[in-house]
């Protein structure tokens, strides 16, 4: 039951793989049902578009697979790496290695300056400094920020403050690109250089990325949609088969 | 299925705590703006240690210092009193006997070194010259009947001489038990016995007191001039060099532990006072006190007209230039001295209640205990504060790949670093309010003694105490920040 299109999953390696993810939170005597058993595959090199209305289970969901948080029952792999099975250490070492996160509030440390902010991943994950560096600042070029590595996230722009978050995200070559509402903070236009942004990652180097957006440039460029709804998942769709009318998510003008 | 080959943490280089330390520097002087209430309860908490502790260095210094000066000026009149008995004591058996009595072990020692005798001897005929006081007095007491009835028409050493013989002693006794209400000193028996030893006391006490008396004369003879004991301070004050040496070498050949610098002290002390006494003649006489008063009328004391007089124009024809100015200002400069010291004594009364060596009371102590606590506490609440302000940078720190231990080492640091800036700005101002308290206290006499090396001291203690502080304090919130879930960094406010 992983809503597998016919024909879709062949030739492809399984990256991530949720079985049966349950999650259940306590609030006070109160129980929470945010997942209530997902199964799900995603595919190396896809790009997955993660949707869903507010207290959908999305973010739940999305911290499941992003190693943040260990379900109530059900289990997620990575890589075919059970994360039930690895401990705190092992966690934070996959957080590191596997996984680059992009996040709606893009997150930086606003002390740092942009190059130390790429820079901070690879240097959890051990490398030496003076190659964390000029990887960063290969990064930076990336996406574009190349002239602007010595700022501090205070004197950017959102768009900026997100290029660097991707920056970051791709530091350690992750297996995974979890996005969570990444134009969420941003215009129209921003929105649409990020967008492109991660839809060149996704051509050109094969990126997985797995992002939970309402832009519906973004759901165009995808592989598929992930529609959740009351902690399950409602339904699974190829975006070549969807036809979405761009009216009905809001207007561009380009 | 599920294997973990893909993930081996231990084949992982672990972030060296050096590499941690690196990061947790970036950005600090960023951070330390914002922490701006951590900084201020450090400075506080810093600045009051540095205030007490340096208080007490300042005290204890100037204790010393004061102290010293104090004893050394006392010394000169200690020494010359005690020189003064030589010349003018005279050993004989009631000398011997009073000081025996009064137990002056000082003036016992003396008699030893002038007559170069052990000290037990003098002892014992101290005792004996007691003894003999003692039958004197008896016999001095008597009615002249009595007196006859018993020891005949003899006076003083004659009597116990006469009761010395067989003869003479048997009537005695027999007549003592006659007079009933007689009573001898100390029994009969005991009389016996010192009649029995006095040929040899007598004997002894004659050889003393000749060794006494050469020794004496060797004295004299070195301070030639002095013919009284009130006269060695002027003989001191005026005499040559050469002649100080001689008498110098003469009273260390008695034993006495005297310096030449301790000499030269005294001289210098006396010679001033001499002078002084010489200008308050002149200035008390009745011609120059119509002139005086004419000009500086206001002053009352004498010793304040003195300290005018340098700076007066009249001073020449006041002193008929008898004083040249650098004899004036030394004798200037010892008055203000010597007030000085007076002020400084009158302000440490009360204030150095501490045994040596230590650095605070115990009541110090416990006001220091009570306001770390209260910094503690204050320090980490405002880290705990903070660190809910930064759950999501802490998240985000673990979403990148960060464990627990990096983000605890990096706050533990970060209190580090704020303990030891806030500290060095808590040293400075607690030395400068320590440092201005004590001037309005102490006046400039506390630079005349400036503990450099323990306001140093107190300087480390003080940063190290603010760094302790500021990590002790945010131990908790540490950890609390290494315990928050990663997931946080997801949350959208």
């Amino acid at each position: 039951m992983a809503f597998d299109h016919e024909g879709y999953a062949q030739g492809k390696e399984i990256l991530v793989r949720a079985h049966g993810v349950k999650r259940v939170y306590h609030r006070g005597s109160e129980e929470v049902q945010a997942l209530r058993g997902v199964y799900l595959n995603i595919y190396r090199g896809e790009y997955v578009c993660v949707m869903g209305p507010s207290g959908s289970g999305k973010t739940t969901f999305f911290n499941m697979i992003g190693g943040l948080d260990s379900p109530t029952s059900g289990r997620v792999f990575i890589d075919e790496v059970d994360m039930a099975q690895l401990n705190a250490h092992e966690l934070a070492f996959l957080r590191c290695r596997k996984i680059g996160y992009v996040f709606q509030s893009y997150n930086l440390n606003t002390v740092m300056t942009a190059l130390n902010n790429v820079m901070l991943p690879m240097l959890f994950a051990g490398k030496h400094p003076d190659d964390a560096r000029s990887y960063a600042m290969e990064l930076l070029e990336k996406v574009g920020l190349g002239d602007r590595w010595n700022h501090r996230p205070m004197a950017m722009s959102g768009g900026q403050q997100q290029r660097v978050a991707i920056a970051r995200a791709l530091a350690n070559r992750p297996s995974l690109l979890l996005c969570d509402e990444p134009t969420g903070n941003l215009d129209l236009k921003t929105g649409k250089e990020i967008h492109q942004l991660l839809s060149n990652l996704h051509k050109n180097e094969n990126a997985t990325i797995i992002c939970a957006t309402h832009d519906h440039n973004m759901l165009l460029a995808s592989d598929r949609m992930v529609w959740i709804r009351d902690g399950e998942i409602d339904r699974v769709e190829l975006s070549k088969d969807v036809k979405i009318e761009k009216a009905s998510l809001g207007t561009d003008d380009d | 299925m599920a294997q973990k080959n893909a993930i081996d943490v231990r084949k992982q280089k672990k972030l060296s705590l050096g590499r941690s330390l690196k990061i947790c520097l970036r950005g600090m002087t960023h951070r330390l703006l914002r922490s701006t209430l951590t900084l201020a309860v450090v400075v506080l908490a810093v600045a009051f240690f540095m205030t007490l502790l340096t208080e007490n260095v300042f005290i204890a210094s100037i204790a010393a210092g004061a102290g010293n000066e104090i004893t050394l000026q006392r010394e000169a009149s200690v020494t010359l009193n005690f020189l003064y008995v030589a010349p003018a004591d005279l050993i004989h058996s009631k000398r011997l006997a009073t000081t025996w009595e009064s137990s002056n072990e000082t003036q016992l020692a003396l008699y030893a070194k002038f007559t170069a005798t052990p000290i037990e001897e003098i002892r014992q005929l101290a005792k004996l010259a007691l003894q003999e006081q003692q039958y004197l007095e008896f016999f001095n007491s008597l009615s002249v009947g009595k007196r006859l009835i018993l020891v005949q028409k003899n006076q003083g050493r004659k009597q116990f001489r006469f009761l010395i013989n067989p003869g003479p002693w048997q009537e005695f006794v027999e007549n003592i038990k006659v007079f009933k209400s007689l009573q001898v000193p100390g029994g009969i028996a005991e009389m016996r016995s010192f009649l029995d030893g006095f040929e040899t006391y007598t004997k002894k006490l004659a050889k003393v007191t000749a060794a006494w008396h050469d020794s004496i004369k060797t004295f004299t003879a070195a301070s030639e001039k002095i013919t009284g004991p009130d006269q060695i301070d002027d003989w001191l004050a005026t005499a040559k060099a050469n002649e100080l040496t001689a008498w110098l070498k003469t009273v260390q050949g008695f034993g006495f532990d005297f310096s030449q610098e301790k000499l030269d002290r005294i001289c210098k002390f006396l010679k001033i006072e001499k002078r002084r006494a010489e200008i308050a003649t002149i200035l008390n006489s009745a011609t120059k006190k119509d002139l005086w008063q004419k000009t500086l009328y206001t002053k009352p004391a004498l010793d304040e007209k003195m300290v005018m007089l340098t700076n007066d124009k009249v001073a020449d024809t006041i002193l008929e230039s008898k004083f040249n100015r650098e004899d004036l200002q030394e004798i200037v400069n010892h008055i203000k001295h010597e007030r000085v010291l007076a002020q400084q004594e009158a302000n440490l009364v009360g204030k150095t209640n501490m045994e040596k060596g230590e650095l605070l009371s115990e009541k110090q102590l416990f006001l220091l205990f009570v306001s770390f606590l209260v910094c503690i506490v204050g320090i980490a609440n405002a880290m705990l504060m903070s660190i809910t302000e930064r759950f999501r940078e802490i998240a985000t720190m673990k979403c990148l790949g960060a464990t627990d231990g990096f983000i605890l080492t990096q706050f533990l640091f970060e209190a580090a670093i704020q303990g030891a800036v806030g500290g060095i700005i808590g040293v400075i101002i607690g030395f400068a309010l320590s440092l201005l308290k004590n001037s309005v206290t102490f006046g400039s006499y506390l630079y005349h003694y400036f503990p450099g090396e323990g306001l140093l001291l107190c300087g480390l203690y003080s940063l190290a105490a603010g760094i302790i502080l500021s990590m002790v304090a945010s131990i908790y919130p540490s950890w609390a920040a290494s315990r928050m879930a990663p997931m946080e960094a997801m949350r959208i406010e």
